[in-house]
């Protein structure tokens, strides 16, 4: 892989963390913002790969599976607590949510 | 050299005992629920003697075949500290009701397996976290710490403030953890390496060559010291933790005070090994930056602190300023020019302050659970309100508030001054006057806070304590010898470890040996030749 072909990739993989990051802290929408930190994830996880073809090793790919088991782990996790906040209020929205101010 | 096994021994002692909780966790009896408690305990304690041993019969660190574990002083300085701490917070949140579904201030109802598997979960997370010798094994460390916090967050009372508050945490903690891994990927990009030894030797490398780190890998290590930030509390991502704090039960309040915190200057101490090698030879931009850090951090957790009315979110952020006192012996590890190398005193000096503050915040939110709340509510005291004149009610209690109180104030014959002024010194033979003059002040701002909760409490009349009142008072009287028992424990070591010299000295000793830390020689020489990043392309 050439220079020229990683910088594409890591191109790809910032943009992609960009857009999770803005949508992060513009959407007010639970499940949305559960999204939107996953996408942060794949754009780490672009970088990874792209760099551990770069160096034609394995070890940027290894990480990448685990990376995913946790994302996996984080989204089972996620998804209980935000049902558990659905069944008290009805609604997804964050700005429902004021018992604690700050 | 040595296997995956001995080197684990703690971990597994505590991972074990988690799954044999899980199980526990189905049944719905209450005898196997008090056998939970029972069975983390001994777990704890299992580990806490292979680890005490393992400290002070150690002599040269000992690291796996492939890589990826290395255990050095460090590492079992971490180990003892966490699971000595751990047995102390497990006392905390010991089930003491009848029917073993909680404390005063703990109410889990019927999963209290799982909540101790959680527990020990993340304990075992904190001591991998000393441990890891690879980006992959601190990464699951990490998560493996995190991710029971949230659950144990969410479960430990059934009310809307406490899910929320775990909502916040998981969603502020993905958020970390994303910043935190896009700095490890140009860590690993700007290396090609994911062994520690072998990135360091590259990041070595390059600060030799040039002076200066490459602006890659220099943006990766301050991305991955933000994301560390969350775990220590500090500024940038101090903010949550006063709702997180507050939303949990005070018993988990505790933990989070302690375990995330200390893993989270665990792996900054550890990453900045990776970068600086055994003398931490950091450039100067990253000194900068921790100085700025550690500033703001001490700074804005006290002037919030002073705005609370709330007094688990005064702790919270008073805990973020330790975080910055903290971060002040952080910034002394660089080694400054014409000066002694006050390397190693202010390596033992954060180690120690770790201890010191474990202990201390125990006692705080230990009787904070131990006091009433005034309202009627089966809970604990968390308002300046509700702790209004229970130290003349409960004196015992009271006088347990202000040694703690005092201790984290930094006044003399007690601990926490003997740990401040392990901060100190090194910074002012760093030469960071400035930030030691900083923290300072900020120790003085604090005391008014901290005197505060402890004049409402022997101070301020009762007020109007009205029948729903006593009958909350009623219900806390159940004797709760497990509760006491910790914070009897964290009230006599802020005592002793502060004013009984031998006892201090060990304690010392036990830091200086945890401040031997080092980087493991890299096995092969650095990968090079055209597969690495150059350092000025993307």
């Amino acid at each position: 892989m050439s220079d020229v072909v990683l910088q594409q990739y890591l191109a790809v993989g910032a943009i992609l963390f960009v857009i999770g990051l803005i949508g992060f802290m513009t959407r007010r929408n639970l499940i949305v913002l559960f999204l939107s930190t996953e996408v942060m994830f794949q754009g780490v996880a672009i970088n990874f790969v792209a760099f551990s073809r770069y160096y034609a090793g394995l070890d940027g790919q290894v990480f990448v599976i685990f990376l995913l088991v946790i994302a996996a782990a984080e989204a089972s996790l996620a998804l209980g607590l935000i049902v558990l906040l659905f069944r008290r209020r009805l609604t997804l929205d964050v700005d429902a949510w004021r018992e604690l101010k700050g | 050299m040595t296997d995956l096994l001995s080197i684990t021994i703690p971990e597994l002692i505590l991972v074990g005992a988690a799954c044999v909780l899980f199980f526990l966790g189905c049944s719905r009896r209450t005898a196997a629920r008090g056998v939970a408690a029972w069975l983390a305990l001994g777990a704890l304690l299992s580990a806490l003697v292979v680890s005490v041993y393992a400290l002070f019969s150690a002599v040269a660190p000992v690291e796996m075949v492939s890589g990826s574990l290395r255990l050095d002083n460090f590492g079992r300085y971490i180990r003892v500290l966490g699971l000595a701490v751990g047995v102390i917070l497990l006392l905390l949140a010991w089930p003491t009701r009848a029917d073993r579904t909680g404390n005063s201030a703990l109410r889990f109802g019927g999963d209290v397996g799982e909540f101790y598997a959680m527990f020990l979960l993340s304990i075992a997370g904190l001591l991998l976290v000393a441990v890891a010798d690879d980006l992959i094994v601190l990464f699951m460390a990490l998560e493996l710490l995190s991710i029971p916090t949230y659950i144990m967050v969410s479960i430990s009372r059934p009310i809307a403030a406490a899910q929320e508050a775990a909502v916040k945490y998981f969603f502020l903690g993905a958020l970390s953890i994303a910043v935190m891994l896009l700095g490890f990927s140009y860590l690993y990009g700007s290396t090609g390496q994911i062994r520690f030894a072998e990135m360091s030797a590259v990041l070595r490398g390059s600060m030799e060559a040039t002076g200066a780190l490459p602006r890659w890998q220099m943006f990766g290590v301050i991305l991955v010291l933000i994301g560390f930030a969350y775990k220590m509390a500090a500024f940038p991502l101090h903010f949550y933790a006063g709702d997180v704090y507050e939303g949990a039960a005070t018993p988990v309040t505790a933990f989070l005070a302690f375990v995330p915190k200390t893993a989270g200057f665990v792996a900054l101490i550890r990453l900045l090994t990776v970068v600086g090698g055994d003398h931490f030879k950091l450039p100067p931009q990253i000194l900068t930056f921790l100085w700025v850090l550690a500033a703001l951090t001490m700074t804005i957790g006290n002037v919030l602190a002073l705005l609370q009315n709330n007094v688990k979110r005064v702790l919270a952020y008073s805990s973020v300023a330790h975080s910055g006192y903290m971060l002040v012996g952080i910034a002394a590890l660089f080694p400054h020019l014409q000066r002694p190398d006050p390397r190693p005193l202010a390596l033992s000096g954060v180690l120690f302050y770790l201890a010191a503050y474990g202990i201390m915040n125990c006692g705080v939110f230990g009787v904070l659970m131990l006091l009433p709340a005034r309202d009627g509510r089966d809970d604990s005291a968390e308002t300046f309100e509700e702790l209004a004149g229970q130290g003349r009610r409960h004196l015992g209690l009271g006088l347990g508030m202000a040694v703690c109180c005092l201790s984290l104030i930094g006044i003399p014959l007690t601990v926490g001054f003997l740990g401040k002024l392990m901060l100190i010194r090194p910074a002012l033979a760093g030469g960071l006057t400035w930030l030691a003059i900083i923290l300072v002040i900020n120790a003085a701002v604090s005391a008014t806070y901290y005197l505060h909760i402890i004049g409402v409490m022997f101070l301020r009349s009762e007020g109007a304590v009205d029948e729903q009142g006593l009958s909350g008072e009623a219900a806390m009287r159940r004797p709760q010898f497990a509760v006491g028992l910790g914070v009897v424990l964290s009230v006599i070591g802020t005592l002793l470890f502060g004013a009984v010299p031998p006892a201090a000295q060990i304690l010392t000793y036990g830091a200086e040996l945890g401040a031997e830390i080092s980087c493991a020689q890299p096995i092969a020489p650095p990968a090079t030749g055209p597969g690495r990043l150059a350092a000025d392309s993307p």
